[in-house]
Protein backbone atom coordinates (compact mmCIF):
# COMPACT_ATOMS: atom_id res chain seq x y z
CA UNK A 1 0.00 0.00 0.00
CA UNK A 2 1.10 3.48 -1.16
CA UNK A 3 -0.34 6.50 -0.75
CA UNK A 4 1.48 7.41 -4.32
CA UNK A 5 1.07 4.51 -6.35
CA UNK A 6 -3.05 4.18 -5.22
CA UNK A 7 -4.07 7.41 -6.59
CA UNK A 8 -1.85 7.13 -9.52
CA UNK A 9 -3.79 8.33 -12.66
CA UNK A 10 -5.61 10.36 -10.57
CA UNK A 11 -5.29 14.27 -10.45
CA UNK A 12 -4.59 15.62 -6.97
CA UNK A 13 -4.82 20.06 -7.93
CA UNK A 14 -5.03 23.20 -5.85
CA UNK A 15 -8.48 24.54 -7.97
CA UNK A 16 -9.66 28.49 -7.43
CA UNK A 17 -13.02 28.14 -5.71
CA UNK A 18 -13.67 31.84 -5.50
CA UNK A 19 -10.29 33.08 -4.30
CA UNK A 20 -9.67 30.37 -2.49
CA UNK A 21 -7.06 27.70 -3.05
CA UNK A 22 -9.03 23.96 -2.84
CA UNK A 23 -6.91 21.06 -2.81
CA UNK A 24 -9.00 18.48 -4.95
CA UNK A 25 -7.98 15.17 -6.01
CA UNK A 26 -9.95 13.65 -8.45
CA UNK A 27 -10.49 10.83 -11.09
CA UNK A 28 -12.51 8.57 -12.61
CA UNK A 29 -15.78 8.91 -14.48
CA UNK A 30 -19.48 8.19 -13.87
CA UNK A 31 -22.08 9.96 -11.90
CA UNK A 32 -19.84 12.99 -10.04
CA UNK A 33 -19.37 11.90 -6.07
CA UNK A 34 -17.71 14.70 -3.76
CA UNK A 35 -15.87 13.36 -0.44
CA UNK A 36 -15.86 15.32 2.51
CA UNK A 37 -13.66 14.63 5.30
CA UNK A 38 -13.79 15.29 9.18
CA UNK A 39 -12.32 17.70 12.03
CA UNK A 40 -9.02 18.34 11.62
CA UNK A 41 -8.98 15.93 8.49
CA UNK A 42 -7.60 16.47 4.89
CA UNK A 43 -8.58 14.31 1.72
CA UNK A 44 -6.11 11.55 2.42
CA UNK A 45 -9.03 9.88 5.03
CA UNK A 46 -10.53 8.48 1.66
CA UNK A 47 -7.23 6.74 0.64
CA UNK A 48 -8.84 3.55 0.58
CA UNK A 49 -12.10 4.73 -1.19
CA UNK A 50 -11.40 7.48 -3.59
CA UNK A 51 -9.27 4.70 -6.35
CA UNK A 52 -12.21 2.12 -5.65
CA UNK A 53 -15.41 4.66 -5.65
CA UNK A 54 -13.12 6.11 -8.88
CA UNK A 55 -13.37 2.62 -11.31
CA UNK A 56 -17.72 3.90 -10.82
CA UNK A 57 -17.93 7.48 -9.88
CA UNK A 58 -16.33 10.97 -10.87
CA UNK A 59 -14.84 11.44 -7.68
CA UNK A 60 -13.53 14.36 -6.13
CA UNK A 61 -11.81 14.14 -2.18
CA UNK A 62 -11.27 17.98 -1.38
CA UNK A 63 -9.69 19.70 1.60
CA UNK A 64 -12.84 21.55 3.30
CA UNK A 65 -12.43 25.02 4.26
CA UNK A 66 -9.36 25.93 5.93
CA UNK A 67 -7.96 22.21 6.25
CA UNK A 68 -4.96 20.56 4.67
CA UNK A 69 -3.65 22.62 1.91
CA UNK A 70 -7.14 24.58 1.63
CA UNK A 71 -6.79 28.65 1.92
CA UNK A 72 -7.55 30.01 5.88
CA UNK A 73 -9.30 32.65 4.98
CA UNK A 74 -8.56 35.12 7.97
CA UNK A 75 -11.81 36.42 8.41
CA UNK A 76 -13.72 32.88 7.79
CA UNK A 77 -15.82 31.88 10.97
CA UNK A 78 -15.24 28.29 9.90
CA UNK A 79 -18.72 27.12 11.30
CA UNK A 80 -21.23 25.18 9.21
CA UNK A 81 -22.40 27.45 7.30
CA UNK A 82 -18.73 28.71 6.18
CA UNK A 83 -17.57 25.13 5.38
CA UNK A 84 -21.22 24.51 3.63
CA UNK A 85 -20.58 27.56 1.54
CA UNK A 86 -17.39 26.49 0.13
CA UNK A 87 -18.52 23.09 -0.73
CA UNK A 88 -21.42 24.98 -2.59
CA UNK A 89 -18.70 26.84 -4.30
CA UNK A 90 -16.19 23.74 -4.88
CA UNK A 91 -19.81 22.60 -6.88
CA UNK A 92 -19.78 25.55 -9.12
CA UNK A 93 -16.51 26.20 -9.81
CA UNK A 94 -16.23 22.34 -10.65
CA UNK A 95 -19.72 22.95 -12.97
CA UNK A 96 -21.51 20.36 -11.13
CA UNK A 97 -25.44 20.93 -11.48
CA UNK A 98 -25.24 18.25 -8.73
CA UNK A 99 -23.46 15.39 -7.16
CA UNK A 100 -23.80 12.39 -4.39
CA UNK A 101 -22.05 13.42 -1.42
CA UNK A 102 -20.11 11.30 1.26
CA UNK A 103 -19.29 13.04 4.39
CA UNK A 104 -17.34 11.71 7.23
CA UNK A 105 -17.90 12.97 10.95
CA UNK A 106 -18.12 17.26 10.41
CA UNK A 107 -18.09 16.39 6.67
CA UNK A 108 -20.78 14.44 7.19
CA UNK A 109 -22.66 17.97 9.37
CA UNK A 110 -21.51 19.77 5.92
CA UNK A 111 -23.03 17.21 3.73
CA UNK A 112 -26.83 17.52 5.15
CA UNK A 113 -26.43 20.72 5.73
CA UNK A 114 -26.09 21.46 1.80
CA UNK A 115 -28.63 18.44 0.91
CA UNK A 116 -31.22 20.60 3.35
CA UNK A 117 -30.05 24.14 2.21
CA UNK A 118 -29.74 23.39 -1.65
CA UNK A 119 -31.71 20.56 -2.34
CA UNK A 120 -31.31 20.84 -6.05
CA UNK A 121 -27.54 20.32 -5.89
CA UNK A 122 -27.37 16.90 -3.61
CA UNK A 123 -28.50 13.88 -5.25
CA UNK A 124 -27.41 10.93 -2.68
CA UNK A 125 -26.19 11.64 0.45
CA UNK A 126 -23.78 8.80 2.75
CA UNK A 127 -23.36 10.14 6.16
CA UNK A 128 -20.61 8.52 7.90
CA UNK A 129 -20.43 8.59 11.75
CA UNK A 130 -21.91 12.20 10.98
CA UNK A 131 -21.40 15.16 13.88
CA UNK A 132 -24.02 17.60 13.96
CA UNK A 133 -26.77 14.95 15.54
CA UNK A 134 -26.29 15.81 19.14
CA UNK A 135 -25.21 19.14 20.89
CA UNK A 136 -21.78 19.37 21.71
CA UNK A 137 -22.81 18.98 25.69
CA UNK A 138 -24.60 16.18 24.82
CA UNK A 139 -21.62 14.11 22.74
CA UNK A 140 -19.34 15.41 25.51
CA UNK A 141 -21.37 14.09 28.26
CA UNK A 142 -20.06 10.52 27.56
CA UNK A 143 -16.73 10.20 29.40
CA UNK A 144 -15.17 8.39 26.48
CA UNK A 145 -16.11 11.00 23.84
CA UNK A 146 -14.81 13.49 26.46
CA UNK A 147 -11.60 11.73 26.67
CA UNK A 148 -10.85 11.11 23.10
CA UNK A 149 -11.76 14.89 22.48
CA UNK A 150 -9.03 15.59 24.90
CA UNK A 151 -6.20 13.54 23.75
CA UNK A 152 -7.21 13.60 20.12
CA UNK A 153 -7.08 17.52 20.68
CA UNK A 154 -3.13 17.57 22.23
CA UNK A 155 -2.40 17.62 19.09
CA UNK A 156 -3.48 20.92 18.24
CA UNK A 157 -1.20 22.49 20.82
CA UNK A 158 1.75 19.65 20.47
CA UNK A 159 1.90 19.02 16.84
CA UNK A 160 4.79 15.52 17.50
CA UNK A 161 4.07 12.51 15.84
CA UNK A 162 3.07 10.62 18.57
CA UNK A 163 0.25 12.81 19.69
CA UNK A 164 -1.09 13.10 15.99
CA UNK A 165 -0.73 8.88 16.28
CA UNK A 166 -2.72 9.30 19.94
CA UNK A 167 -5.50 11.32 17.69
CA UNK A 168 -5.30 9.11 14.71
CA UNK A 169 -5.40 5.91 16.68
CA UNK A 170 -8.48 7.02 18.48
CA UNK A 171 -10.51 6.72 15.27
CA UNK A 172 -10.00 3.17 14.85
CA UNK A 173 -11.17 0.32 17.21
CA UNK A 174 -7.57 -1.61 16.01
CA UNK A 175 -5.01 1.09 16.48
CA UNK A 176 -2.33 -0.81 14.91
CA UNK A 177 -3.92 -0.79 11.63
CA UNK A 178 -2.97 2.64 11.14
CA UNK A 179 -0.11 3.26 8.65
CA UNK A 180 2.63 5.21 8.98
CA UNK A 181 2.23 7.57 5.86
CA UNK A 182 -1.28 8.98 7.25
CA UNK A 183 0.27 9.56 10.36
CA UNK A 184 3.38 11.12 8.72
CA UNK A 185 0.61 13.17 6.26
CA UNK A 186 -0.90 14.43 8.93
CA UNK A 187 1.76 15.40 11.07
CA UNK A 188 3.21 17.53 8.16
CA UNK A 189 -0.47 19.10 7.75
CA UNK A 190 -0.19 19.96 11.25
CA UNK A 191 3.16 21.56 11.45
CA UNK A 192 2.04 25.40 10.52
CA UNK A 193 0.27 27.10 13.68
CA UNK A 194 -2.70 28.87 11.42
CA UNK A 195 -3.15 25.07 10.38
CA UNK A 196 -3.97 24.12 14.15
CA UNK A 197 -5.58 27.34 15.05
CA UNK A 198 -8.17 26.76 11.96
CA UNK A 199 -8.91 23.32 13.84
CA UNK A 200 -9.16 24.87 17.27
CA UNK A 201 -11.69 27.15 15.96
CA UNK A 202 -13.44 25.06 14.16
CA UNK A 203 -13.92 22.92 17.57
CA UNK A 204 -15.32 26.27 19.51
CA UNK A 205 -17.50 27.45 16.13
CA UNK A 206 -20.71 28.04 18.11
CA UNK A 207 -22.96 25.67 15.55
CA UNK A 208 -26.07 25.61 17.38
CA UNK A 209 -28.37 26.74 14.65
CA UNK A 210 -27.41 24.13 12.12
CA UNK A 211 -27.62 21.35 14.80
CA UNK A 212 -29.30 18.30 12.64
CA UNK A 213 -32.39 18.08 14.69
CA UNK A 214 -35.24 15.59 14.12
CA UNK A 215 -37.24 18.59 12.86
CA UNK A 216 -34.83 19.16 10.16
CA UNK A 217 -33.59 15.70 9.19
CA UNK A 218 -37.78 15.31 8.60
CA UNK A 219 -37.13 17.74 5.40
CA UNK A 220 -34.24 15.66 4.31
CA UNK A 221 -35.57 15.14 0.39
CA UNK A 222 -32.02 13.16 -0.58
CA UNK A 223 -31.76 9.29 -0.48
CA UNK A 224 -29.67 8.86 2.83
CA UNK A 225 -27.66 6.09 4.19
CA UNK A 226 -26.40 6.45 7.56
CA UNK A 227 -22.72 4.48 8.60
CA UNK A 228 -22.16 3.83 11.77
CA UNK A 229 -18.85 2.22 13.25
CA UNK A 230 -19.82 -0.85 15.96
CA UNK A 231 -17.64 1.44 18.38
CA UNK A 232 -18.28 4.89 17.24
CA UNK A 233 -18.79 7.73 19.12
CA UNK A 234 -22.48 8.36 18.32
CA UNK A 235 -25.22 6.04 20.13
CA UNK A 236 -26.96 3.48 17.95
CA UNK A 237 -30.04 5.35 19.57
CA UNK A 238 -29.30 8.67 18.17
CA UNK A 239 -28.70 7.67 14.76
CA UNK A 240 -32.09 5.41 14.80
CA UNK A 241 -34.15 8.24 15.50
CA UNK A 242 -32.23 10.68 12.57
CA UNK A 243 -32.96 7.63 10.33
CA UNK A 244 -36.66 7.45 11.46
CA UNK A 245 -37.26 11.39 10.81
CA UNK A 246 -35.46 10.98 7.67
CA UNK A 247 -37.99 10.44 4.66
CA UNK A 248 -35.74 8.24 2.82
CA UNK A 249 -32.96 6.74 4.71
CA UNK A 250 -31.13 3.11 5.98
CA UNK A 251 -28.39 2.43 8.40
CA UNK A 252 -25.50 0.15 8.31
CA UNK A 253 -23.57 -0.50 11.54
CA UNK A 254 -20.43 -1.58 10.34
CA UNK A 255 -18.34 -3.98 12.79
CA UNK A 256 -14.59 -4.04 13.13
CA UNK A 257 -14.76 -0.02 13.45
CA UNK A 258 -14.96 3.13 15.18
CA UNK A 259 -15.22 6.65 13.92
CA UNK A 260 -13.09 5.82 10.48
CA UNK A 261 -15.25 2.62 9.05
CA UNK A 262 -14.14 3.55 5.69
CA UNK A 263 -11.04 3.25 6.42
CA UNK A 264 -10.42 0.46 8.96
CA UNK A 265 -13.19 -1.81 6.59
CA UNK A 266 -12.85 0.62 3.50
CA UNK A 267 -14.07 -2.98 1.68
CA UNK A 268 -17.34 -2.89 3.35
CA UNK A 269 -17.54 0.52 3.08
CA UNK A 270 -16.97 0.96 -0.35
CA UNK A 271 -19.02 -1.59 -1.49
CA UNK A 272 -22.02 -0.13 0.23
CA UNK A 273 -21.36 3.00 -0.60
CA UNK A 274 -21.44 1.59 -4.93
CA UNK A 275 -24.72 -0.31 -3.72
CA UNK A 276 -26.14 3.19 -2.65
CA UNK A 277 -25.60 5.59 -5.47
CA UNK A 278 -25.89 3.05 -8.12
CA UNK B 1 9.59 8.89 3.35
CA UNK B 2 7.57 8.37 0.96
CA UNK B 3 6.18 9.90 -2.67
CA UNK B 4 3.18 11.35 -1.10
CA UNK B 5 4.66 12.37 1.96
CA UNK B 6 7.75 14.34 -0.26
CA UNK B 7 5.61 15.87 -2.50
CA UNK B 8 3.33 16.79 -0.21
CA UNK B 9 2.44 20.76 -1.76
CA UNK B 10 2.87 19.40 -5.21
CA UNK B 11 -0.04 19.25 -8.09
CA UNK B 12 -0.57 16.27 -10.02
CA UNK B 13 -2.07 16.88 -12.66
CA UNK B 14 -2.71 16.89 -16.31
CA UNK B 15 -2.45 19.37 -19.32
CA UNK B 16 -3.34 19.20 -22.94
CA UNK B 17 -0.82 19.75 -24.74
CA UNK B 18 -2.30 20.63 -28.67
CA UNK B 19 -4.17 17.28 -28.04
CA UNK B 20 -1.16 15.11 -26.62
CA UNK B 21 -2.68 14.58 -22.60
CA UNK B 22 0.25 15.40 -20.43
CA UNK B 23 0.66 14.43 -17.18
CA UNK B 24 3.06 17.06 -14.84
CA UNK B 25 4.48 16.82 -10.86
CA UNK B 26 3.80 21.27 -10.02
CA UNK B 27 4.18 23.44 -7.51
CA UNK B 28 5.30 26.70 -7.29
CA UNK B 29 4.95 30.11 -8.70
CA UNK B 30 7.89 32.31 -10.57
CA UNK B 31 10.15 30.83 -13.38
CA UNK B 32 9.18 28.14 -15.08
CA UNK B 33 11.95 25.41 -14.10
CA UNK B 34 11.03 21.80 -16.32
CA UNK B 35 12.44 18.78 -15.40
CA UNK B 36 12.10 16.21 -18.05
CA UNK B 37 13.22 12.09 -17.36
CA UNK B 38 15.32 9.63 -19.00
CA UNK B 39 13.89 7.04 -21.44
CA UNK B 40 11.47 4.71 -20.16
CA UNK B 41 11.32 7.15 -17.06
CA UNK B 42 8.43 9.42 -15.62
CA UNK B 43 7.99 12.55 -13.64
CA UNK B 44 8.48 10.55 -10.54
CA UNK B 45 12.15 10.97 -11.46
CA UNK B 46 12.26 14.31 -10.03
CA UNK B 47 10.01 13.82 -7.03
CA UNK B 48 12.63 14.76 -4.66
CA UNK B 49 13.34 17.78 -6.47
CA UNK B 50 10.39 19.69 -7.17
CA UNK B 51 9.28 21.02 -3.99
CA UNK B 52 12.43 22.03 -2.82
CA UNK B 53 12.42 23.85 -6.54
CA UNK B 54 9.27 25.57 -5.56
CA UNK B 55 10.18 26.38 -2.27
CA UNK B 56 13.03 28.25 -3.19
CA UNK B 57 10.97 30.37 -5.82
CA UNK B 58 10.03 28.51 -9.35
CA UNK B 59 7.07 26.88 -10.96
CA UNK B 60 8.39 23.52 -10.78
CA UNK B 61 7.45 20.99 -13.46
CA UNK B 62 8.73 17.60 -13.47
CA UNK B 63 6.71 15.79 -17.21
CA UNK B 64 5.94 12.82 -18.26
CA UNK B 65 7.53 12.70 -21.98
CA UNK B 66 5.29 11.52 -24.93
CA UNK B 67 5.07 7.86 -24.58
CA UNK B 68 6.12 7.93 -21.30
CA UNK B 69 4.26 7.67 -17.64
CA UNK B 70 0.84 8.79 -17.84
CA UNK B 71 1.05 10.99 -21.05
CA UNK B 72 -0.51 9.72 -24.02
CA UNK B 73 1.61 7.00 -25.86
CA UNK B 74 0.51 7.05 -29.73
CA UNK B 75 1.64 4.41 -31.96
CA UNK B 76 1.45 6.84 -35.11
CA UNK B 77 4.49 8.66 -34.22
CA UNK B 78 8.20 8.27 -34.54
CA UNK B 79 10.56 8.35 -31.10
CA UNK B 80 12.88 10.08 -32.37
CA UNK B 81 14.36 13.44 -30.95
CA UNK B 82 11.88 15.96 -32.75
CA UNK B 83 8.80 14.42 -31.26
CA UNK B 84 9.89 15.01 -27.61
CA UNK B 85 11.06 18.43 -28.83
CA UNK B 86 7.61 18.90 -30.51
CA UNK B 87 5.98 17.76 -27.27
CA UNK B 88 7.63 19.87 -24.89
CA UNK B 89 6.68 23.17 -26.97
CA UNK B 90 2.91 22.23 -27.30
CA UNK B 91 3.10 21.86 -23.53
CA UNK B 92 4.60 24.59 -23.11
CA UNK B 93 2.03 26.52 -24.72
CA UNK B 94 -0.59 24.57 -23.32
CA UNK B 95 0.90 25.50 -19.77
CA UNK B 96 1.23 29.22 -20.27
CA UNK B 97 5.10 29.50 -20.50
CA UNK B 98 6.94 31.65 -22.78
CA UNK B 99 10.18 30.70 -21.76
CA UNK B 100 11.35 28.30 -19.12
CA UNK B 101 14.72 26.62 -17.24
CA UNK B 102 14.71 23.16 -19.12
CA UNK B 103 16.50 20.39 -16.77
CA UNK B 104 16.83 17.32 -18.61
CA UNK B 105 18.15 13.70 -17.54
CA UNK B 106 19.20 11.49 -19.84
CA UNK B 107 17.18 11.26 -22.96
CA UNK B 108 15.05 14.76 -21.02
CA UNK B 109 19.01 16.29 -21.50
CA UNK B 110 18.94 15.31 -25.16
CA UNK B 111 15.67 16.82 -25.56
CA UNK B 112 16.50 19.89 -23.89
CA UNK B 113 19.55 20.35 -26.29
CA UNK B 114 17.34 19.72 -28.89
CA UNK B 115 14.84 22.15 -27.90
CA UNK B 116 17.33 24.98 -27.47
CA UNK B 117 18.79 24.59 -30.88
CA UNK B 118 15.00 24.92 -32.34
CA UNK B 119 13.85 27.50 -29.89
CA UNK B 120 16.60 29.41 -28.36
CA UNK B 121 14.39 32.41 -27.39
CA UNK B 122 11.76 29.78 -25.32
CA UNK B 123 15.27 28.61 -23.06
CA UNK B 124 15.84 30.51 -19.91
CA UNK B 125 19.08 27.99 -19.41
CA UNK B 126 19.55 24.52 -19.92
CA UNK B 127 20.52 22.29 -17.26
CA UNK B 128 21.90 18.61 -18.80
CA UNK B 129 21.75 15.51 -16.09
CA UNK B 130 23.98 12.62 -17.24
CA UNK B 131 22.43 13.81 -20.56
CA UNK B 132 22.32 11.97 -23.77
CA UNK B 133 22.79 12.80 -27.09
CA UNK B 134 26.17 14.22 -26.70
CA UNK B 135 28.36 13.15 -30.02
CA UNK B 136 32.05 13.81 -29.87
CA UNK B 137 34.30 14.03 -33.07
CA UNK B 138 36.94 11.50 -32.13
CA UNK B 139 36.44 7.99 -32.93
CA UNK B 140 36.77 6.07 -29.66
CA UNK B 141 33.65 8.79 -28.42
CA UNK B 142 31.43 7.83 -31.67
CA UNK B 143 31.97 4.17 -30.52
CA UNK B 144 31.43 4.57 -27.01
CA UNK B 145 28.18 6.32 -28.05
CA UNK B 146 26.95 3.52 -29.88
CA UNK B 147 27.57 1.02 -27.35
CA UNK B 148 25.78 2.97 -25.06
CA UNK B 149 22.79 3.16 -27.07
CA UNK B 150 22.66 -1.14 -27.81
CA UNK B 151 23.41 -0.98 -23.83
CA UNK B 152 20.61 1.27 -23.20
CA UNK B 153 18.01 -0.65 -25.51
CA UNK B 154 19.44 -3.76 -24.39
CA UNK B 155 18.36 -3.02 -20.65
CA UNK B 156 15.39 -0.94 -21.21
CA UNK B 157 13.80 -4.00 -23.68
CA UNK B 158 13.95 -5.95 -21.07
CA UNK B 159 12.05 -4.21 -18.70
CA UNK B 160 9.27 -3.36 -20.50
CA UNK B 161 8.73 -6.45 -22.30
CA UNK B 162 6.16 -8.80 -20.34
CA UNK B 163 7.75 -6.84 -17.61
CA UNK B 164 7.31 -7.90 -14.20
CA UNK B 165 7.99 -6.45 -10.45
CA UNK B 166 11.34 -8.11 -10.22
CA UNK B 167 12.51 -6.93 -14.18
CA UNK B 168 11.18 -3.56 -13.44
CA UNK B 169 13.64 -3.58 -9.99
CA UNK B 170 16.51 -4.76 -11.77
CA UNK B 171 16.18 -1.85 -14.79
CA UNK B 172 15.80 0.75 -11.54
CA UNK B 173 19.32 -0.62 -10.09
CA UNK B 174 21.28 -0.75 -13.09
CA UNK B 175 20.65 3.28 -12.99
CA UNK B 176 21.64 3.62 -9.09
CA UNK B 177 25.00 3.63 -7.33
CA UNK B 178 23.55 1.75 -4.54
CA UNK B 179 20.68 -0.69 -5.33
CA UNK B 180 19.42 0.23 -2.18
CA UNK B 181 18.33 3.27 -3.77
CA UNK B 182 15.74 1.83 -5.69
CA UNK B 183 12.65 1.65 -2.71
CA UNK B 184 9.00 0.09 -3.46
CA UNK B 185 7.26 3.84 -4.38
CA UNK B 186 9.85 3.88 -7.23
CA UNK B 187 9.38 -0.09 -7.80
CA UNK B 188 5.77 0.05 -7.62
CA UNK B 189 5.12 3.35 -9.85
CA UNK B 190 7.19 1.84 -12.81
CA UNK B 191 5.46 -1.37 -12.73
CA UNK B 192 2.50 -0.04 -12.98
CA UNK B 193 2.98 2.65 -15.34
CA UNK B 194 4.77 -0.72 -17.82
CA UNK B 195 1.60 -2.41 -17.49
CA UNK B 196 -0.80 0.48 -18.83
CA UNK B 197 -2.53 -1.35 -21.61
CA UNK B 198 -0.65 1.70 -23.80
CA UNK B 199 2.25 1.50 -22.25
CA UNK B 200 2.39 -2.31 -23.47
CA UNK B 201 1.56 -1.21 -27.19
CA UNK B 202 4.03 1.87 -27.33
CA UNK B 203 6.66 1.08 -25.37
CA UNK B 204 8.23 -1.52 -27.04
CA UNK B 205 7.94 0.42 -29.74
CA UNK B 206 9.52 3.38 -28.44
CA UNK B 207 12.39 2.07 -26.93
CA UNK B 208 13.64 -0.10 -30.23
CA UNK B 209 12.98 3.54 -31.90
CA UNK B 210 14.57 6.31 -29.75
CA UNK B 211 18.03 4.50 -29.55
CA UNK B 212 18.50 3.49 -32.95
CA UNK B 213 20.24 4.27 -36.22
CA UNK B 214 17.27 6.39 -37.26
CA UNK B 215 17.55 8.83 -34.34
CA UNK B 216 21.04 9.20 -34.43
CA UNK B 217 21.05 12.38 -37.17
CA UNK B 218 19.45 14.12 -34.08
CA UNK B 219 22.78 13.46 -31.76
CA UNK B 220 24.58 17.15 -30.84
CA UNK B 221 27.36 17.24 -32.47
CA UNK B 222 30.82 19.49 -31.39
CA UNK B 223 30.03 21.70 -33.94
CA UNK B 224 26.51 22.21 -32.15
CA UNK B 225 27.76 22.33 -28.70
CA UNK B 226 30.58 25.44 -30.03
CA UNK B 227 27.19 27.22 -31.02
CA UNK B 228 24.38 26.07 -28.37
CA UNK B 229 25.30 29.66 -26.36
CA UNK B 230 22.76 29.27 -23.96
CA UNK B 231 23.72 29.60 -20.10
CA UNK B 232 24.00 25.72 -19.23
CA UNK B 233 25.02 23.66 -16.37
CA UNK B 234 26.26 19.85 -17.01
CA UNK B 235 26.24 17.68 -14.21
CA UNK B 236 27.41 14.28 -13.88
CA UNK B 237 27.92 11.77 -11.33
CA UNK B 238 31.01 9.60 -10.99
CA UNK B 239 29.20 6.04 -11.46
CA UNK B 240 26.91 6.61 -14.24
CA UNK B 241 26.40 3.14 -16.23
CA UNK B 242 25.93 5.04 -19.09
CA UNK B 243 28.11 7.75 -20.69
CA UNK B 244 31.61 8.29 -19.29
CA UNK B 245 31.77 11.91 -17.32
CA UNK B 246 34.37 13.00 -19.59
CA UNK B 247 32.04 13.65 -22.32
CA UNK B 248 30.35 15.88 -19.91
CA UNK B 249 33.60 17.69 -19.30
CA UNK B 250 34.31 18.21 -23.05
CA UNK B 251 30.52 19.22 -23.99
CA UNK B 252 30.73 21.92 -21.09
CA UNK B 253 33.99 22.76 -22.82
CA UNK B 254 32.90 23.09 -26.21
CA UNK B 255 29.33 25.59 -25.45
CA UNK B 256 30.21 28.77 -25.05
CA UNK B 257 28.46 29.78 -21.95
CA UNK B 258 28.70 26.59 -20.00
CA UNK B 259 29.92 25.02 -16.81
CA UNK B 260 30.30 21.58 -15.33
CA UNK B 261 29.93 20.19 -12.08
CA UNK B 262 30.21 16.18 -10.57
CA UNK B 263 27.99 15.11 -8.08
CA UNK B 264 29.69 12.16 -5.78
CA UNK B 265 28.35 8.65 -4.64
CA UNK B 266 25.38 8.56 -7.55
CA UNK B 267 24.93 6.91 -10.74
CA UNK B 268 22.11 7.87 -13.77
CA UNK B 269 19.93 9.59 -10.91
CA UNK B 270 21.99 11.48 -9.14
CA UNK B 271 19.19 13.88 -8.41
CA UNK B 272 17.35 10.82 -6.73
CA UNK B 273 20.66 9.45 -5.23
CA UNK B 274 21.80 12.83 -3.55
CA UNK B 275 19.03 15.33 -4.07
CA UNK B 276 20.65 17.48 -1.40
CA UNK B 277 23.34 18.21 -3.57
CA UNK B 278 21.72 18.28 -6.62
CA UNK B 279 18.98 20.85 -5.69
CA UNK B 280 21.69 23.03 -4.30
CA UNK B 281 23.67 22.95 -7.55
CA UNK B 282 20.26 23.29 -9.58
CA UNK B 283 19.22 26.33 -7.35
CA UNK B 284 22.37 28.78 -7.17
CA UNK B 285 22.39 28.07 -11.29
CA UNK B 286 18.61 29.20 -11.78
CA UNK B 287 19.41 32.15 -8.91
CA UNK B 288 22.12 33.29 -11.62
CA UNK B 289 24.60 32.46 -9.15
Amino acid sequence: MSYWCDTLGMSTRQVDVGGISTRIQSGGHGAPLLLLHGRGGHLETWIRNAPALAERFQVFAIDLLGHGLTDRPADSRFDIASLTRHVLDVLDTLALPAAHLVGQSLGGWVAAELALTEPDRVDRLALIEPAGLMSEAERLADPIVANKYKTGGAAFDHPSRQAVRTRLSGLLQDPSTLDDEMVDVRWRLYQPAAAREVHKQVRKADNASWLLTLDRLCTLQARTLFLRGEDGHTPQAVVDQAIAACPDAHGLTVHGARQWPQYEQAGIVNAALIHHFI
Amino acid sequence: MSFWTDSLGAQIRFYDAGGTRTRVIEAGEGEAVIMMHGLSGHAESFIRNVVPLANAGFRAISMDAIGHGYSDKPLDATYHSPLFVDHLQRFMDAAGIKRAHLVGQSLGGWTAMNFAQRYPERVASLVSLTGAGILLDDEASRKKSEEVHNAVRAVTQNAVQAPTRESVRKRLEWLMMDPASVNDDLVETRYRIFTLPDSLKAMPKMVAEQPSEGNRPHLITEADLAKLDVRTLVIWSDRNPTTPQEVGRRAAELMPNARFALVENAGHWAQFEQPDTVNALLIDFLRGK
